[in-house]
């Protein structure tokens, strides 16, 4: 007859499995679920609760505007939230250029040497349309594997990967070989430098002129561009990242352009009205260009679905801790802005929202 | 950002760490047979593995896209096999007598001090 094991030895392993399931649990993936500190609108929340809840997020906004009629629905947040718009950015560079245009400051087809030291790089002839309409042929993001390897490290750390500054930015831009230029190709170092050189063709830098021009003129007062970290409230809000930790503030550098704006939901609401209403500086951007394949049509930094009998333009954003969406009916006066603390996209939630109305 | 690409690493990581788990818990259970630790460099080997991948797993796995049960369903095979290990610690050789005792032991130290090497750079540029 075999003999099991001793008796101290059973109590050993029932304690190292006591051990491991006591440390796993301390230990768990730390995912957001969506807070239980709901205010706004009660029918706005129970729409948007669901379409909220179903995946790890903490604090959202959805700011629904139409008509003269705004409703907001907040879960653990208010309409001063502070979130990260992303590459919602892009679409405030984009009306910079517009309304640079309309001033007679530079026209679409002003080439991006004639604002930038590029000397004969191949992108001193790409245009400023181009760059708006991700059509310039730079790459999505600098190329080489120092640049990858950085990028890949930062987005596992939670950390800013747009470290580039100015001078940086342009040689990368320099050093960039065009691919596919006249194809939609988005671009996030083609809006990056898009935004330098419309700010150099007005003698400011880019977040004086984003000032200026837009965040002013519109009452934007709690937005801001950070561009580096010391720029940054000690208190400043931070999302989650995909491993569910804490992620850091991104403020992009030089890369601003493209993704370093900060703003709140009665902002986005302000912005939202300015558009709709066709008072907001350079609104010409959200007119459809060029065709972006799979039914999407892009303008200068907008992009234009047809949904049915409705045309959204909007443009999402991703940092490393957040996500957002700006969605427009320009034609039946209504929008939705969705923004949450998390890098899990709010698009489909902002469409759906949108469209159910429609 | 696609989806699919976070949830398929996830997916791959936790199934080869499900199989090492149970296989590990299986040996666990048995003192003949084919799936049973041959000596205890064998169990440290497979022991130290499984741990390393649990933490690569809690480190590089973006859990944002994933439900919280499969994290407690791998920490409860985890728990049964370094249990099962414990179990049949007692009554194994450090070394076994048969010919692949060495590449064994040789296999065990080296794979385990890359492994655990690796998941600590991993976890030194994630948080540092």
């Amino acid at each position: 007859m075999r003999s099991g094991p001793a008796t101290r030895t059973v109590a050993a392993a029932c304690a190292v499995a006591a051990l491991v399931l006591v440390l796993g649990v301390a230990a768990r993936p730390q995912v957001p679920s969506l807070s239980g500190q709901e205010s706004g609108d009660p029918g706005l929340l129970d729409r948007a609760r669901p379409l909220l809840a179903a995946d790890a997020r903490e604090r959202a906004s959805v700011v629904e505007i139409d008509g003269d009629l705004t409703r907001v629905a907040h879960f653990g947040a208010d309409g001063g939230t502070v979130y990260e718009i992303g590459s919602v950015t892009k679409a405030m560079t984009s009306l910079l250029l517009a309304d640079a245009v309309e001033r007679g400051e530079v026209t679409e087809d002003t080439e991006l040497g004639t604002l930038l030291d590029l000397g004969d790089a191949p992108a001193a002839s790409v245009t400023l349309a181009e760059l708006a309409g991700h059509r310039s042929g730079l790459p999505r993001l600098p190329a080489g594997f120092s640049s990858t390897f950085g990028m890949a490290v930062a987005n596992y750390r939670g950390s800013d990967p747009y470290q580039a500054d100015l001078d940086t930015l342009v040689e990368q831009v320099a050093a960039a070989e065009l691919s596919g230029r006249g194809e939609v190709a988005y671009s996030n170092m083609g809006t990056a430098v898009l935004g330098h050189a419309v700010a150099a063709a007005t003698g400011a830098d880019y977040a004086s002129l984003l000032r200026e021009r837009l965040l002013d003129p519109v009452g934007m007062d709690a937005t801001t561009l950070p561009v580096t970290p010391d720029n940054l409230p000690e208190d400043a809000s931070v999302g989650h990242g995909p491993q569910g930790r804490t992620a850091d503030p991104w403020t992009s550098h030089a890369y601003a352009p493209m993704g370093g704006v900060r703003s709140t939901p009665d902002d986005m609401e302000l912005l939202a009205r300015a558009l709709l209403e066709g008072d907001a500086p350079g609104s010409d951007a959200m007119e459809p260009r060029h065709d972006a394949g799979g039914g999407t049509e892009v303008g200068l930094g907008w992009w234009i679905d047809v949904h049915g009998e409705t045309t959204v333009t909007w443009h999402n954003g991703g940092t490393g801790g957040f996500s957002s969406m700006f969605a427009l009916d320009r034609e039946g006066g209504r929008a939705v802005i969705v923004l949450a603390d998390s890098t899990m996209a709010v698009d489909d939630v902002a469409n759906t929202l949108l469209l159910e109305e429609a | 950002m696609t989806t699919w690409i976070p949830l398929a690493i996830g997916a791959v990581l936790a199934a080869y760490l499900s199989v090492d788990a149970a296989l590990i818990a299986l040996r666990g259970w048995r003192a003949s047979g084919r799936f049973r630790f041959a000596d205890r460099w064998d169990v440290l080997s497979r022991t130290l593995n499984i741990t390393a991948m649990t933490v690569l797993i809690l480190v590089v796995v973006q859990w944002i896209h994933l439900p919280a049960a499969l994290w407690y369903l791998l920490v409860v095979l985890v728990a049964a096999a370094l249990s099962g290990a414990v179990l049949r610690w007692p009554e194994l050789p450090w070394r076994g007598d048969d010919g692949a005792a060495s590449a064994r032991r040789s296999s065990a130290i080296g794979g385990s001090v890359f492994l655990v090497f690796a998941v600590l750079l991993t976890v030194f540029a994630v948080f540092l």
